[in-house]
């Protein structure tokens, strides 16, 4: 058995329990003191603010709107809307211009319109003719 | 035979047989060790020393012939093409209007007008296609724009054949004409549809 030093033994007595429950008494009054006075603190210099400026006029309450770009908030309603305005164009006929008899046209009728007429100008034929795009689903694998 | 020959025997056999297995397992080399050149190996066969040989000179990836320049480019002679390289049919623009709808509309919108739902949540507005601008653009410069983007817009050329690009933008004129509209140009039916609204 090897020797004890008398210096290193070990300890003979509990934890001394007073001093702990002083040090724990304080640290909790320090800490309700200092929220108290904060709040104290708060208080005065929120009543001292009131006193130095005028109250706005409720009317004068502005909503201020987040900034830009804007969330939405009701996607599908919002989509809904936006096809409606431009349906409002885009299937209706109406005056552009009454004086140069410029109008505007449903874009079906403007489809059928040009087709028929043959308004859009194209390459000769006599050259190899190239296939019209076809309409089916298939995704190109060919790039540029 | 009594079992204490026979076990010995056995177990015998089984050792031969494991031990052929394992030493069989050794000749099966297959292709592993072949005689070829790994990527990128030097090569004394060849007088630039190279074992991994370039493309033949002229050599075409299958579907990458582009040698009908208009079609491909959407230009003659490096100007934006005036015309279209095949007739335009209802069918050819109601296929543009499907795509257009697709790919353009959330940022131009359907009526062409650049105010898409992107936009209005944000991103640059493009210019309108009924702009004086946009409207005496040839229809070559609506398949480059499509092809290699423009601006903020990236190159649609992956999503997009080049047919259809040549449709979006024959859609895109028809789109520009129904707002626009020569009332002289119209049919009769249309005319008197217009007369009443006056």
């Amino acid at each position: 058995m090897a020797r004890q030093h008398p210096k290193h033994d070990h300890e003979r007595s509990d934890t001394p329990l007073r001093p702990l429950m002083i040090f724990g008494g304080a640290l909790l009054a320090v800490t309700v003191a200092a929220m108290l006075a904060m709040w104290g603190l708060f208080h005065y210099l929120q009543d001292k603010t009131v006193d130095t400026y005028p109250q706005p006029s409720p009317l004068a309450e502005t909503f201020e709107r987040p900034a830009a770009p804007l969330l939405q908030a009701d996607p599908p309603r919002e989509l809904e809307m936006l096809r409606r305005q431009e349906d409002a164009i885009l299937k209706t006929y109406g005056w552009v211009d009454t004086v140069n008899n410029v109008v505007r046209i449903p874009i079906e009728r403007a489809i059928q319109v040009v087709a028929e007429k043959k308004l859009l100008p194209h390459r000769p034929q006599q050259q190899p003719a190239v296939a019209a795009p076809r309409p089916t689903e298939e995704e190109s694998d060919q790039n540029p | 035979m009594s079992p204490r020959t026979t076990k010995p025997t056995a177990l015998r056999l089984f050792a031969t047989l494991l031990l052929l297995l394992a030493a069989g397992e050794g000749c099966r080399l297959d292709m592993h060790d072949a005689p070829k050149y790994e990527p990128l190996e030097q090569s004394d066969f060849f007088a630039d020393r190279q074992a991994s040989r370039p493309l033949v000179q002229g050599t075409v990836a299958r579907g990458y012939l582009r040698q009908d320049k208009l079609l491909y480019t959407g230009k003659i002679d490096g100007d934006f093409a005036p015309l279209f390289p095949f007739p335009i049919t209802e069918e050819i623009l109601l296929r543009g209007q499907e795509r257009y709808n697709i790919y353009c509309s959330p940022c131009h919108g359907r009526t062409g007008n650049g105010r898409g739902m992107i936009v209005q949540r944000g991103l640059k507005q493009p210019e309108s296609y009924h702009s004086q601008r946009l409207l005496e653009m040839p229809p070559g410069y609506y398949y480059d724009v499509i092809t290699n983007g423009f601006g903020v817009m990236y190159s649609y050329a992956s999503r997009i054949k080049p047919e259809e690009r040549w449709a979006i933008a024959a859609y895109i004129r028809a789109l520009q004409y129904s707002q626009a509209a020569p009332l002289e140009d119209l049919p009769q039916e249309d005319r008197q549809r217009l007369r009443e609204l006056q």
